[in-house]
């Protein structure tokens, strides 16, 4: 109970002890903040992933047909809730006067995809409430959905896209190029490389907060690139497979290659070298490599403060040497009152414990604070100074990332705690070996 | 004199005073070496960056390109300011390697060798024939084909330390090239007619600028051929830009302005010519401004991490002021007597100035030796972290970035050092107006038990 008393008591009357309390919330606040940030950011792009492409993702170097029988594979062992199979495809798109620009094409029936991403949830159209068009529902130029990035450039200073400028376009006609997608004759044998262009229409405009897809793509119906209606569907080389409620994307992966196994083997009977040439993947495993170094550079940034960050563990030191030096006579009665130095030693340990724990505790308001207030507070400086410091065409995504990274709060709080109860160890045991008699003798 | 000896007394007396250089040695260490790195790369970056765009650009973002290009590149070229200038379509095409269906969408550049690279760095950045204006677009394995040169990234992979094994060049690859060719209303020029332009250009070069968009999506063209390919042509014939390189000795601002004057004067003797409304879209901007769109972010990061580096600096003044607020306690009847033999206000606020700067010249000095010898030798560290642990600062096959940055600036280390001396001499002023106030009357009397 003494102890209790006593670290109240220093804490309210050795102002000095607030420093170390300022320094340990500036410490924790900094690395909740850049934590938050990297993770937030592979978060972002770990979910942007399934929302453009499903839970997994099949890709094959080679083109095959029969998607219809695959999907209905998948679907009957139960672990898939929809399929969307087709094609991706570089493309060059004339969006009108003087405008060219390089393009993904998504060959894909818009129906399917709907099913399997969240493109729905993205599309702009007149309608309030947008449906995805049918290709059956069409005459003339074919119906395609467009990336709002394509029609209209984010504002300098906001960052926004003008979503009613880009409405003023449905409608508008556009001409693409891209390689055609070889299909097969009558007879079997696969039709020649070549280079389709077709006539388009927008039917509607996405707007999905992922600034590549936003700039890039265009999704047209796999059906328009079939040389003509009574040919056989064109060729597909991906399938994007939303799994059923509760089903694990990695778990699923390995029933999947099965599956599609079976498939080539049996129904496009490919060998099993062939077969063995696709690959299964997460989504969220797709950009790996790339998020293992976004990984890497975070681990690299909180070394280099945590290397920094040492000099709170100095300056707790420094402030319980100096409390420790001013009050050794306080010190030197306890222990002539019997208070053993084990004691001593602790009173010193727990107030650096509780000192860091304050100095946490108030980090943690801070950077939850800053972090999640973190677009608002781009907002005001883009205001206030003009220029924008978050752009999505360097960062790809609209919004700063602004969830709080908690597993990595509770790691940062911990070590906190440990670093300003190490700061506070050598006054400690400088404390718990002072002598009454020395200390407290009257020269 | 005095002011000085105490100080160095204080310094070497106290050992207090050893915690507060040390942690100002730790905190100039960490900022120095990420720093250096930091600049190292921006600088990188910009330099790369100048050498592949030139001083000065001339520009229209509309693909449909401006006509008298070449007129106005004569007037250029009459200026004493300017060194060379040379015209460059923009655009894009769908580049496919003829033997096979895959295609990719990219950025065609269409150049005439000569004068860009007298403009650009682009002649150097070539493998097979740098800086050979004649042998650019040699295609030596077809020569009856028009050449291409490629971004490096393109067609060869890099390994671990990020560079190339040439041996797997595709020398003897053929590209077909497919671009919409625009009219002067920007309208596509072959409407019923496959709306297309396809040409096949032989593999000549690679082009290594060490810039990550232009290596991995850039296909440089014979501007002749892509003006063909892009219904620019004309006549009036047309490009999408103009690249400017300024005598050594010009100022990048002045002579910036001074095109833009030429520019101005140009456009107004244009107006009554045939598609003189294109003139009106056309900007002249130095190199920063026309690449501002892939400068600025980085230097933005440069400033959140300098930022992130002055938060933390709070914490060493802290120490600081600890430790000084410690010292003028101990030395309180030091102080005391001092005043009483007549040591001004200002002589104690020296005194602790003096040593408040001792200890910042120290702490920095500590600081960037300990860097300089980390820095170079950071590559060597990195090697040997790459060798045991498998571990790289940067993946070198996804960034292209070579050797980590290790060069020192003077100018960065007296900036840190100088910055070490501010969080010292901030730290130690409350305390150190503390001992200046003091009384000798109070410092110097028995105090009690």
């Amino acid at each position: 109970m003494i102890k209790v008393l006593l670290w109240i008591r220093y804490l309210r009357t050795r102002p000095v002890v607030l420093l170390s309390i300022t320094a340990v919330a500036l410490a924790v606040a900094l690395l909740i903040v850049v934590a938050s940030l990297f993770t937030g950011f592979i978060d972002a792009f770990e979910r942007s992933a399934t929302e453009l492409v499903g839970d997994v993702l099949l890709t094959s170097p080679n083109r095959f047909d029969h998607a219809d029988r695959l999907a209905e594979a998948l679907l009957a062992s139960g672990l898939v809730k929809a399929t969307a199979a087709g094609t991706q495809l570089p493309g060059l798109l004339h969006l009108g006067t003087g405008d060219v620009r390089p393009v993904q094409v998504w060959a894909i029936e818009p129906q399917a995809l709907e099913q399997v991403t969240c493109i729905k949830r993205w599309l702009i159209t007149h309608d309030d409430n947008p449906r995805i068009p049918s290709p059956g529902q069409h005459v003339g130029p074919i119906p395609a959905l467009i990336g709002i990035g394509l029609l209209t450039e984010p504002d300098p200073v906001t960052d926004r896209y003008d979503r009613q400028r880009a409405i003023g376009q449905i409608g508008q006609r556009l001409v693409l190029t891209c390689p055609a997608i070889p299909g097969k004759d009558a007879d079997g044998t696969a039709q020649r490389p070549g280079r389709r262009t077709l006539e388009l229409a927008i039917a509607g405009i996405v707007h999905s907060g992922n600034w590549l897809f936003d700039q890039q793509s265009i999704l047209v119906p796999l059906k328009a690139f079939q040389t003509d209606q009574n040919s056989p569907p064109a060729l597909v080389d991906r399938v994007q497979i939303r799994l059923a409620d509760g089903i694990d994307a990695r778990d699923a992966v390995t029933s999947i290659t099965t599956i599609w196994d079976r498939f080539a083997q049996q129904i496009l009977g490919w060998g099993p070298y062939q077969a063995a040439q696709a690959e299964v993947l997460p989504a969220k495993e797709l950009q790996g490599r790339f998020l293992a170094e976004v990984r890497k550079q975070l681990g690299v940034l909180m070394v280099i403060f945590g290397v920094v960050d040492m000099a709170a563990v100095v300056l707790v030191f420094c402030v319980f040497y100096m409390i420790v030096r001013l009050k050794i006579k306080d010190i030197a009665i306890l222990k002539a009152c019997g208070c053993p130095s084990s004691q001593v030693a602790f009173l010193f340990l727990g107030l650096g414990a509780v000192t860091g724990s304050i100095g946490a505790a108030i980090g943690v308001l801070l950077g939850w604070l800053f972090t999640h207030n973190i677009n608002h507070i781009e907002d005001r400086i883009s205001a206030l100074l003009g220029i924008r410091l978050w752009d999505s065409s360097a960062y790809l995504f609209e919004q700063i990332p602004n969830q709080v990274a908690w597993g990595a709060v509770w790691v940062i709080v911990g070590i906190a705690i440990l670093a300003a109860a190490a700061g506070a160890l050598a006054p400690a045991v400088m404390a718990a070996r002072a002598r009454p008699v020395e200390v407290l003798r009257y020269e | 004199m005095y002011k000085w000896l105490l100080a160095l007394r204080y310094l070497t007396g106290r050992r207090i005073s050893y915690v507060a250089v040390m942690v100002i040695g730790l905190c100039v260490f960490v900022v120095f070496v990420v720093m250096t790195v930091m600049d190292g790369l921006v600088g990188q970056f910009k330099q790369r960056t100048h050498d592949f765009v030139g001083d000065c650009v001339v520009s229209t973002e509309s693909m449909v390109g401006f006509p008298y290009y070449d007129r106005f590149v004569t007037i250029l070229h009459s200026e004493p300011i300017v060194e060379a200038a040379s015209a460059v379509i923009n655009t894009y095409g769908l580049v496919a390697l003829a033997s096979r269906q895959d295609a990719v969408g990219l950025q065609i550049m269409g150049i005439e060798p000569t004068w860009h690279f007298k403009v650009t760095g682009l002649g150097k950045s070539l493998y097979l024939h740098p800086d050979d204006p004649n042998k650019a677009f040699l295609a030596q394995h077809d020569p009856n084909l028009p050449g291409c040169i490629l971004g490096i990234d393109l067609v060869l992979n890099r390994d671990w330390s990020g560079s190339y094994d040439y041996r797997w060049l595709p020398v003897k690859a053929i590209y077909e090239i497919s671009c919409f060719p625009l009219t002067a209303k920007g309208a596509l020029a072959r409407v019923g007619a496959g709306y297309v332009n396809a040409k096949r250009f032989a593999f000549a070069d690679v082009s290594r600028t060490g810039l990550a968009r232009e290596d991995g999506g850039c296909v440089y063209l014979p501007f002749g051929q892509l003006q063909v390919l892009s219904g620019m042509a004309g006549p009036p014939g047309r490009a999408t830009a103009i690249h400017i390189r300024f005598r050594p000795n010009v100022d990048l601002m002045a002579g910036t302005a001074k095109v833009a004057e030429l520019w101005d004067q140009f456009r107004k003797a244009c107006q009554d010519l045939p598609q003189s409304q294109l003139l009106a879209g056309v900007k002249v901007k130095d190199w920063k401004t026309y690449r501002k769109a892939t400068i600025a972010p980085m230097e933005k990061e440069q400033i959140a991490m300098v930022v992130m580096f002055v938060l933390l600096a709070t914490t060493a003044i802290f120490i600081v002021f600890v430790v000084f607020y410690m010292i003028v306690a101990n030395k309180a009847r030091d102080i005391g007597i001092l005043k009483a033999v007549g040591a001004s206000f200002g002589g104690v606020m020296g005194l602790m100035v003096g040593f408040a700067s001792l200890i910042g010249l120290l702490g920095a000095s500590i600081g960037l030796l300990a860097g300089w010898a980390f820095l170079s030798r950071i590559n060597q560290i990195e090697y040997l972290l790459f060798e045991r642990f498998g571990f790289q600062l940067w993946d070198r096959t996804i960034f292209s970035i070579g050797q980590i940055p290790n060069q020192i600036h003077l100018d960065l280390a007296a900036a840190v050092a100088l910055s070490a001396i501010i969080v010292c001499l901030t730290g130690c002023l409350p305390p150190a107006m503390k001992a200046a106030r003091m009384q000798p009357s109070d410092t110097l009397r028995a105090s009690p038990v």
